[in-house]
């Protein structure tokens, strides 16, 4: 059968591309070697009456433009902003991080009388960034090494809302892009605690600790999001994060898109170096010049393309392209709302993020575990229970937890990610969070564990990194992922990528795959409006 | 951890009632609260106007305990606010308030207060916006203790023509020789009160501060005192009325901190600003010092103007145009003067309009008559801050009215 | 303007003396004020700190006709590295001791270190262009960097762009796997800094060291015949002979500001008052503006971003006595670099105790030697050491670095740590006291992107010249940074000639 287009994989970012093509009329088809759309994106009954966010757990970094580009909301897509959360020390105290301005700069005087002006300086230094870096998402990276007009009238773009920056702003973005998130805070902010709160957006899904250069971007990564023009708010997907690849999917076949479940790839069929189609590993083969992959660099080019189709540079990239999972999961079922030790009856903030944490370098001796081989042995953990935002998710009065953990290695030094090292990995983690919630253990209904190793082996995430590549600045911007081939183009003519191993990055942000859209409908002579906005 | 505690509570969110709230809830008819650095401040108690007239003609109480206030002691504390102002703090005595500003490394403005000199080695700052983290910023390196008090001071403005005579009937001697800006301590139903001869509205009137626990004997003193005087307590939007007439600025209204903006190009120096009377240059190294001499000497590329505009419609919110057509600029407060019959606004117009292009100048004010909206131009004139002050803000001794 | 000199340096370091001897030879009339007895700061002494002075910048060394005042440089130095039990060698882009295809692939990398770091080499020798408003001849500036990366080739340019702010860990997986060569190169990019392999802006510093250490040719080095004091010696006779007074014994108490906002001259502790249009710093940025110029001279934000200025050293200095030398190591060995650390993997868990203020369990060592009258003498630079090490530094933690020290060394060398009869340890803290080094960091404040080219020492005053007219900074804390390149010396002097002469 032959189509205008193939998209393998149906992640959000491989939907958000097929809505976009069925939308400039044409004839797509999506391949999913899993029985479900959604990847990382995904809301799943693993136990009878929970729905678990097994994967991506919250929602921010979500382009407007493609939930209104797609319709989104018609199918379902409700995206609801969380408020605050909580980040709890070893003492008994705990930092409050309040949406409310006024209850916020009470509680950071409360820890340092200086720390409500120092956030508000560093909130400051953060939102311009964002600013800044906001309509670079939408857009595809310019070549440096090109004369290209289109890649020097980009590159003039940028330059130019550089120059505009100003200076002193200027030497704050090249010192914000490089620092360490750390030594970033450390100008601002002086009490431990909520240093630690803030730092963990620097290192989520990273195989970098706060005191490496590099991760105050990683925290821009996480802060570059909106909910309703609120720059850095979070929110829950209501339903789950399957609600929006399920409101991808239906957009995507209300414009006559086609998908195809359980149809793992075999490999990309490719002739004179042109991509003609694909062959599944059941052995169907569907054809169309334009083939997406929404897959990670590696395994749409080392697994599922024939060496011989790609340059020799191409493939070195590709395979030097650093993945290095650091993050694990525990998705777990409670028969009821836990209680912390520290927080006062009917505290707001336990609807938002909680963290256990006394300082950063609480965090960076948990990297110093990763970088051994070894779950650390004091995890930084990103804790939500959004049941009590959206009940939808469990039985009445029962909740679901989603416990994101940095860090845990794709390799373990000492043995596999058999079942006793992950139930060893799950206790440190509830061992943990029992210091600070005595009834938290005795809740758990059901409990999912979740090893980089088994992200991978699931969704498909290679060694299980939740960006499909590391944010380090080797893997930005025009070298993401591939120095040469970061314009979502690969060598084979037709073959795209679209996954979060180009540009811009992970998150379930959809922005590579309405770049990637973008970039095949020009070469197809057509042309979309994403409406960026400004 | 599983030892047993009691949780602290979290901290509460909004508005927090001032020292005075009781006092206010009781006649703020309209449930008009406004949140004030993180205190309710009354918005409008029963009628604007009428208040607004109550501080040209009786006496008004209006809280100024949501102020951001600062303690600056120590042996630097002469050097480190004159390190900070633009004015020469050295020539302020002990016992005298001034009117500053401080400005970024730019020469940007950070904030405008009053500075109150309380003795050789102490200082008082009273302004807008937090400021606790930049002064500590100023005097890094110096012998000085600097803490924020906003919480510690609770105090009122006691502004209006009858406000001297309500003063002398609680026997108060020390307004006899008090000039404007001059600060005493006194005693008002036995509590320690510091006063002084300021405010935000062009006319006679005090400022009194108090300890948080003697702040409702002192406002029920006065209060008591200012009955036949018609003293009367107001909200925000009646001083804002005499503020736009006196010629004052609010930061985040007509100018935004250089602290705070988020678009770079968004700060305004002093000469921007029209307040350059308060810059100089005879004294050591300041803060933003060097950026300043260098600005002296060129035209700014934009202006803040006082504005007069034709006919009685507010021009709030309104873009400026050159001959009606080019857009040169924009009103931040507007207000029809009830006192002097003026329809006045301050506006930022770009160089070299307000500067020296002044004809020709509109405002375009939308008007809504019964939903449906209209479009006005109107005529604008460059004027003079500040748009009225009464002599007897100034005589001293101050005179019965 | 009238006083007694046209210029005083303060601090007779190798920079300040640079600086000194460009100003004098500009027919300035220059004094250089030096707080110790005797001149040379780290490269000063019988076991001077800088123990391997690699090469002063060759556009000074022939702008001084150092040569003519006696500078001699050996042969090139090569690099032995230990990796518990063999050692490979390496001789500029050649590895011996490993197998050929690792040696082809070191010297792949070593000729491309040596190619990105050609790119940047203009940039360090001149005054770094501001971001925007620094005018035509900073755009100009601006350009001819990028000219000289595109002129890499595109390929090359792409593979620069892509490692320049990654770390020295991944560059050296990728291209020749852990070990002792890969360590080698490590200990480069790490020694001095408060970074250890893993962490991102390693390569760069790589690049830069690539860069500065050349005298015989980008990464391959050598250290002058006579080592740090014929460094100090030929220095000052250039200075001398040109007609600049140096005074030892001199410490300057403040640098003197007039009314009119300009620098005129200092005061010595001893109450001496000497005045100049031009004052130069040799001293770290912030012993420059906070305790001999004063944050009163200073905005409050500048004052923030000097407090701010990362610059927590982490080397310590040990001097080990040994009575003869262990099989392992031979005489000729001694001539050369010896780096003890056996692979990227130790010097960064050397790295991890130092991030908490702690000491490390191995160290990763750099070391050289000389015959002494009764033995030898071996010039150990371990890391990581924190200055701010918990509960500050004592006998008993510097004994117990050097015990590690010994015992890491052990590991690679056996039979070394038998033949130690004695040790002499500077801490960083050490470093700090005796040379007013602000946390003994011996560039002066760590060298990464964010405190480099026009950000250093911070920015605003990254051409040398401080926010009080007058006043230049000419030591490691301004571009381009540590080492014993010189540059920054003879950058500021180049700066405050060009402005003085502009008054």
């Amino acid at each position: 059968m032959k189509y205008d287009a193939i998209i393998v994989g149906a992640g959000h970012n491989g939907l958000t591309t097929a809505g976009f093509l069925a939308r400039a009329g044409l004839k797509t088809l999506v391949i999913e070697k899993n029985d479900y759309v959604g990847g990382a994106a995904v809301s799943r009954e693993l136990q009878p009456g929970w729905t678990y966010s097994n994967c991506s757990y919250v929602c921010s970094l979500l382009r407007p433009e493609i939930i209104r580009a797609l319709d989104l909301p018609k199918y379902g897509l409700q995206v609801i902003p969380y408020e605050s959360g909580a980040t709890f020390d070893s003492k008994g105290n705990y930092f409050n991080y309040s949406s409310d301005h006024d209850a916020l700069r009470r509680e950071l005087i409360r820890n340092n009388p200086e720390d409500a002006d120092g956030y508000e300086r560093y909130a400051r230094a953060v939102m311009r960034q964002c600013k800044f870096i906001k309509p670079l998402l939408m857009r595809t990276a310019p070549d440096p090494t090109s004369f290209n007009p289109r890649d020097i009238s980009e590159l003039l773009y940028i330059g130019k809302r550089f120059y505009d920056l100003g200076e002193r702003e200027m030497a704050e973005t090249v010192r914000f892009w490089t620092m360490s998130i750390a030594e970033f805070l450390d100008q601002y902010i002086k009490s431990d605690i909520v240093k630690a709160h803030i730092a963990g957006s620097g290192i989520i899904g990273t195989g970098l600790g706060p005191y490496s250069p590099g991760t105050a971007y990683v925290l821009l990564h996480h802060y570059m999001g909106e909910v309703d023009g609120s720059i850095g708010a979070w929110g829950f997907s209501r339903g789950g994060m399957g609600s929006i690849t399920k409101a991808m999917a239906l957009s995507f076949q209300d414009a006559g898109g086609e998908i195809r479940t359980g149809s793992g790839l075999d490999q990309f069929i490719v002739k004179n170096g042109c991509v003609v189609g694909v062959a599944l590993e059941n052995g169907d083969e569907f054809y169309a010049d334009t083939v997406v992959s929404g897959m990670d660099v590696r395994r749409t080019f080392i697994e599922h393309t024939e060496e011989k189709e790609l340059p020799g540079e191409f493939i070195k990239g590709v395979k030097r392209y650093r993945f290095r999972g650091s993050s694990g999961k525990l998705n777990i079922a409670l028969d009821g709302m836990p209680t912390f030790t520290a927080a006062p009856k009917g505290a707001k903030f336990l609807k938002g993020d909680l963290h256990f944490l006394d300082d950063m370098a609480e965090i960076e001796r948990a990297y110093d575990d990763w970088k051994e081989g070894r779950w650390s042995a004091s995890p930084y953990v990103d804790f939500l229970i959004p049941t009590q935002i959206d009940p939808t998710m469990a039985p009445p009065g029962k909740h679901y937890a989603t416990i994101f953990v940095q860090y845990a290695p794709y390799e373990l030094a000492d043995g596999e990610w058999d079942d006793a090292n992950r139930e060893a990995f799950a206790k440190t983690v509830i061992d943990k969070i029992s210091r600070h919630s005595p009834d938290f253990a005795d809740l758990i209904v059901h409990k999912e564990v979740r090893s980089p190793a088994d992200i991978e082996r699931e969704v498909g995430l290679t060694e299980g990194n939740i960006f499909q590549g590391e944010l380090t600045f080797d893997q930005l911007l025009f070298n993401r992922p591939v120095p040469g081939y970061a314009q979502y183009r690969s060598p084979i003519k037709g073959l795209y990528m679209c996954g979060s191993s180009s540009h811009p990055g992970g998150g379930v942000m959809g922005a590579p795959g309405a770049n990637a859209a973008r970039e095949v409908l020009l070469d197809l002579g057509k042309k979309i409006d994403l409406g960026a906005a400004a | 951890m599983n030892k047993a505690l009691t949780p602290r509570p979290q901290m509460p969110m909004g508005a927090l009632p001032a020292p005075f709230h009781k006092r206010i809830a009781a006649e703020n008819f309209q449930h008009s609260w406004m949140n004030w650095n993180g205190y309710a401040s009354p918005g409008v108690l029963d009628t604007a106007e009428f208040e607004y007239f109550a501080i040209r003609n009786q006496a008004t109480l209006f809280d100024i305990s949501p102020m951001c206030k600062f303690r600056i002691n120590g042996p630097d504390a002469e050097a480190v606010m004159n390190r900070m102002m633009t004015r020469d703090v050295r020539k302020q005595k002990p016992g005298r308030v001034s009117y500053v500003i401080w400005c970024d490394e730019d020469g940007n403005v950070v904030d405008d207060g009053t500075l109150f000199r309380r003795s050789d080695d102490e200082f008082l700052l009273f302004c807008q916006e937090p400021q606790l983290l930049w002064i500590k910023d100023i005097a890094w390196g110096f012998d000085v203790e600097v803490s924020e008090v906003t919480h510690d001071l609770a105090g009122f403005a006691f502004q209006g023509p009858t406000t001297a005579a309500t003063l002398r009937d609680l026997k108060i001697k020390e307004i006899e020789t008090m000039r404007p800006f001059d600060i005493r301590d006194i005693k008002i139903a036995g509590k320690k009160v510091m006063i002084s001869r300021t405010g935000f509205t062009g006319d006679l009137g005090y400022e009194l501060v108090m300890a948080p626990k003697d702040a409702l004997a002192v406002w029920d003193a006065v209060y008591a005192a200012g009955q036949l005087r018609g003293v009367r307590i107001i909200g925000y939007e009646a001083l804002e009325m005499a503020r736009i007439e006196a010629g004052f600025l609010l930061p985040r209204v007509d100018f935004i901190s250089s602290q705070t903006n988020l678009r770079v190009n968004r700060a305004r120096n002093p000469y921007e600003i029209g307040l350059d009377w308060l810059v100089t240059f005879d004294k050591p190294h300041y803060n933003g010092k060097r950026v300043l001499q260098r600005l002296a000497g060129v035209a700014p590329k934009r202006k803040l103007f006082a504005i007069e505009i034709s006919r009685d419609k507010a021009a709030h919110h309104a873009l400026v145009y050159h001959r009606k057509t080019r857009e040169v600029g924009f009103v931040t407060s507007a207000l029809w003067s009830a006192t002097t019959k003026r329809n006045i606004a301050y506006a930022w117009l770009e160089a070299p309009f307000g500067q020296e292009v002044k004809d020709d100048l509109w405002v375009e004010i939308y008007l809504q008559r019964e939903i449906e909206w209209q479009r006005r131009m109107e005529r604008v004139m460059i004027v003079e801050r500040p748009f009225f002050v009464h002599p007897r803000r100034t005589v001293t001794p101050p005179l019965n009215f | 303007m009238s006083g007694d000199f046209d210029a005083i340096v303060i601090g007779a370091g190798h920079n300040g003396l640079v600086a000194a001897a460009r100003l004098a030879k500009e027919g300035k009339r220059v004094v250089v004020l030096e707080a110790a007895p005797e001149v040379g700061g780290l490269l000063g002494g019988a076991d001077p700190v800088a123990a391997m002075p690699f090469g002063i910048h060759p556009k000074i060394a022939s702008g001084l006709g150092l040569s003519r005042h006696g500078l001699r440089y050996g042969a090139p130095m090569k690099t032995l590295s230990f990796g518990g039990g063999e050692r490979v060698e390496i001789d500029g882009s050649v590895a011996r001791g490993v197998s050929p295809e690792m040696a082809a692939n070191f010297a792949e990398l070593h000729r491309k270190l040596a190619r990105y770091s050609g790119a940047l080499a203009k940039m360090l020798a001149k005054a770094p262009p501001r971001f925007r408003d620094g005018g035509l001849g900073d755009m100009l500036s601006m350009a001819q960097l990028g000219l000289s990366i595109r002129g890499l080739g595109k390929t090359d340019m792409r593979d620069m762009l892509r490692i320049i702010l990654s770390n020295v860990w991944d560059l050296c997986e990728d291209e020749i796997g852990d070990g002792p060569l890969a360590a080698a190169l490590a200990m480069d990019a790490t020694l001095g800094g408060a970074m250890g392999p893993r962490s991102p802006g390693t390569v760069l510093t790589l690049l830069y060291r690539f860069a500065s250490t050349g005298s015989g040719g980008a990464g391959q080095r050598s250290t002058p015949i006579g080592g740090a004091a014929a460094v100090v010696s030929t220095l000052t006779k250039a200075a001398e002979a040109s007609g600049a007074a140096i005074r030892t014994s001199s410490p300057v108490a403040r640098i003197l500001v007039d009314d009119s906002d300009r620098a005129v001259g200092v005061a010595l502790e001893n109450g001496t008052e000497l005045r100049a249009p031009l004052i130069l710093s040799n001293a770290t940025p912030r012993r420059t503006l906070f305790d001999l110029l004063g944050p009163q001279h200073l905005n409050a934000e500048d004052v923030a971003r000097l407090r701010h200025m990362a610059t927590n050293g982490m080397v310590a200095r040990i001097d080990l006595d040994l009575a003869e030398l262990p099989d392992g190591l031979s005489e000729a060995d001694l001539g050369h670099r010896i780096v003890v650390a056996q692979d990227m993997r130790r010097i960064e868990r050397a790295f991890n105790a130092a991030k908490y203020g702690e000491l490390p369990e191995a160290p990763a060592v750099e070391l050289t030697g000389r015959k002494t009258d009764t033995g030898w003498r071996l010039a150990a630079l371990a890391q990581f050491a924190p200055c701010n090490l918990k509960g500050g530094w004592s006998k008993p933690k510097k004994d117990k670095l050097a015990k590690a020290t010994i015992k890491a060394m052990e590991a690679a060398i056996p039979g070394v740590g038998g033949k130690i009869t004695g040790w002499e340890v500077r801490s960083p803290a050490d470093l700090e006291a005796t040379y007013g080094l602000t946390g003994g960091h011996w560039h002066h404040g760590e060298l990464r992107i964010d405190q480099m080219l026009m950000m250093r020492p911070f920015a605003g005053a990254a051409q040398y010249r401080m926010p009080v007219a007058g006043l230049y900074l000419c030591g490691a804390g301004a571009h381009p940074g540590g080492d014993i390149s010189g540059l920054p010396g003879w950058n500021a002097a180049g700066q405050a000639i060009k402005d003085g002469g502009a008054q």
